[in-house]
């Protein structure tokens, strides 16, 4: 049996931060284990096969985190397990008391309302991307099967950027949780 | 925020402040790390707290004359209440 065991566009099918936390902890339960998350992890995530084991994930969204982010967290016992663009995983072995790096209301919102943010911005930029491909096949002088080609990806960064527009959506509905 | 503000009466990094409300709460209140790094920058851009000085990517924090404005005002804030509920009791 394999080492590892590769999941697909994890944080696309669970955007709710505290989806995504819930997610990797399934997974250790099951001794698949999240020990190291890297840029393209959010395309294919890798876990360890290994014992099982009882950590508590947390996601944060620090898209520019200021010199003493990483020390904060460490200092309290949390290890850094890697960050997907802005996206920072971190997780703390733990038994009894599910620990939480989140410990009140306006923090906890505001960590999801920054994934809220993050995943918005990427919804407007996909919506713009697919407009200015759609204008530009009907109004440049094109080949038709340039034309045919710009119409494609028009279509495809505007699914994209819907269904980013739906997660961010799903976020904003969620930031209390 | 009114604990981390009472915290950085004295300069203090992250680590600090919880151990300080830690044992100021008696062990109730363990503020989280994501908390308390969060609450900090927000501090800080509202000019309620300062950074000082940065040792090995720990960076120290106190509080401002603002900030020390704020905290007085959610003191009386809170007296007043507590006030009020002893009228309960």
């Amino acid at each position: 049996m394999s080492t590892t065991r590769a999941f697909w566009l994890i944080p696309f099918r669970y955007t709710v931060p505290a989806d995504l936390e819930r997610w990797f902890e399934q997974r250790a339960a099951e001794g698949l284990i999240a020990d190291r998350v890297r840029q393209w992890s959010s395309l294919r995530m890798r876990l360890n096969r290994r014992e099982p084991a009882t950590y508590r994930y947390v996601v944060d969204a620090q898209p520019a985190p200021r010199s003493d982010y990483l020390t904060t967290y460490e200092d309290l016992g949390w290890e850094h397990v890697g960050q997907m663009a802005s996206i920072h995983v971190w997780r703390r072995a733990y038994t009894g008391k599910r620990p939480e790096a989140f410990t009140d209301r306006p923090s906890a919102t505001g960590r999801n309302l920054r994934f809220a943010l993050a995943a918005g911005i990427a919804a407007v930029m996909l919506l713009v991307v697919a407009i200015v491909l759609a204008i530009v096949a009907v109004a440049a002088d094109v080949a038709a099967d340039e034309s045919v080609q710009l119409w494609l990806a028009a279509g495809l960064a505007g699914l994209v950027g819907v269904a980013v527009a739906a997660a961010t959506l799903t976020i904003l509905r969620a930031r209390n949780r | 925020m009114f604990y981390i503000l009472l915290a950085l009466r004295q300069e203090r990094h992250g680590y600090g402040i919880m151990q300080h409300v830690l044992a100021l709460t008696g062990g109730r209140i363990e503020l989280g790390a994501g908390t308390i790094y969060s609450t900090l920058g927000k501090l800080e851009r509202q000019g309620l707290i300062a950074a000082t000085a940065e040792v090995d990517r720990r960076k120290n924090y106190v509080i401002t004359e603002r900030g020390t404005a704020a905290l007085v005002l959610e003191a009386r804030r809170i007296a007043e209440l507590h006030d009020h509920s002893k009228e309960l009791l």
